[in-house]
């Protein structure tokens, strides 16, 4: 029978949501429905990857040629930067622990600002494919490379991308607004928590990221 | 709330832990990036893969701090691994396994005929 004197609304206020006993219950709660929500993005992306195996398998030369096309330059530095916020991210958290406000927000604004970098970079990177006709679909005009499974190449390679960057953005968004409620400092106890849940997210599409590389880049 | 403090701070590494993480990863990034360069042919995909994967590992166990997780949680994790792994090894013993007049053109010849050449009169 939980204490009605420990429940005090709004939860959003920093208290324990009332069906919860006790604090760690919750926390686990918490990260366990965020791993169940990963689990099932990172199954949406696994089909994806499944289709590109299977047209790599059907078209393994001209996938093998697409890949050597592409620019990885600019992937690279994404990830690159995806990973630097991983790091900012485990220091915020570690901040947050010792109750440094500002290093706090600094680090997951930093984040914030980097995940805006990589959609920047990545969008520079299709523009520079998009000009020499590396389209997806019918807008695949470019001579270097021929064959049905050419177009089919970069139709996944955007379609991927795409999405990969969509959730880049979100979490960007979602880092920013993070960043600002622990610069004013108006969360008390959940701060670590929601910390925990945005790195995971964030980390996720680094994990996306990490994977996608060598299928586009080095078949 | 010392005690939940420190139940927290159990969840977590040390910064000098999350610095090799990122180095590591970023290291395996070059080396990735150098063999797109190099002239290995088919290896070179499969050097990719390998580092993507020891990548995720890294960025997994350290970042996601799966290493330190508690509860139903590694277990939802090893779970998601199961079912990828099912996603994926079922239709690729099905392609792997075709009788070879079934596969496309490509797979079994090689480059596939040019449906609309370079320098086709129209």
């Amino acid at each position: 029978m939980p204490d009605a004197r420990r429940i005090v609304l709004p939860p959003s206020r920093g208290e324990i949501v009332p069906h919860y006993e006790e604090e760690r219950t919750e926390a686990h709660a918490l990260r366990l429905g965020m791993w169940a929500f990963i689990a099932s993005e990172l199954l949406m992306f696994s089909g994806m990857f499944l289709s590109f195996v299977y047209y790599r398998w059907a078209y393994p030369v001209t996938f093998a040629s697409a890949s050597r096309v592409m620019d990885i330059g600019h992937t690279s530095i994404a990830i690159a930067l995806l990973v630097t916020g991983s790091l900012l991210l485990a220091f915020a958290e570690l901040s947050s622990l010792r109750d440094r406000r500002k290093p706090t927000a600094v680090a997951i604004g930093i984040t914030a600002l980097l995940g805006l970098c990589v959609v920047a970079v990545e969008l520079w990177g299709w523009f520079g494919h998009l000009e020499r006709g590396l389209g997806p679909g019918r807008y695949f005009t470019s001579d270097e490379l021929q064959g049905p499974g050419a177009s089919l190449f970069f139709s996944l390679f955007y379609i991927f991308g795409g999405l990969h960057l969509l959730h880049v953005l979100i979490g960007a968004i979602l880092l920013a607004w993070v960043a600002s409620v622990a610069a004013r400092g108006t969360w008390r106890r959940p701060r670590f928590i929601a910390l925990q849940m945005m790195a995971l997210y964030w980390n996720f599409t680094v994990i996306v990221g990490l994977v996608a590389y060598p299928l586009f880049y080095l078949s | 709330m010392e005690q939940q403090s420190k139940r927290e701070r159990r969840q977590v590494f040390g910064l000098g832990a999350y610095v090799v993480a990122y180095v590591v990863v970023l290291v395996l990034l070059a080396i990735a990036y150098a063999t797109s360069r190099s002239d290995l042919g088919d290896v070179r995909f499969t050097i990719g893969l390998v580092i993507a994967l020891i990548q995720v590992l890294v960025v997994a166990l350290m970042f996601m701090h799966l290493v330190l997780a508690k509860g139903s949680i590694p277990y939802f994790a090893a779970a998601v691994v199961v079912f990828i792994a099912l996603l994926f090894s079922i239709p690729l013993v099905d392609l792997e396994t075709r009788f070879p007049p079934t596969r496309p053109f490509e797979n079994v010849h090689g480059p596939s005929p040019t449906l609309y050449p370079a320098d086709s009169p129209d």
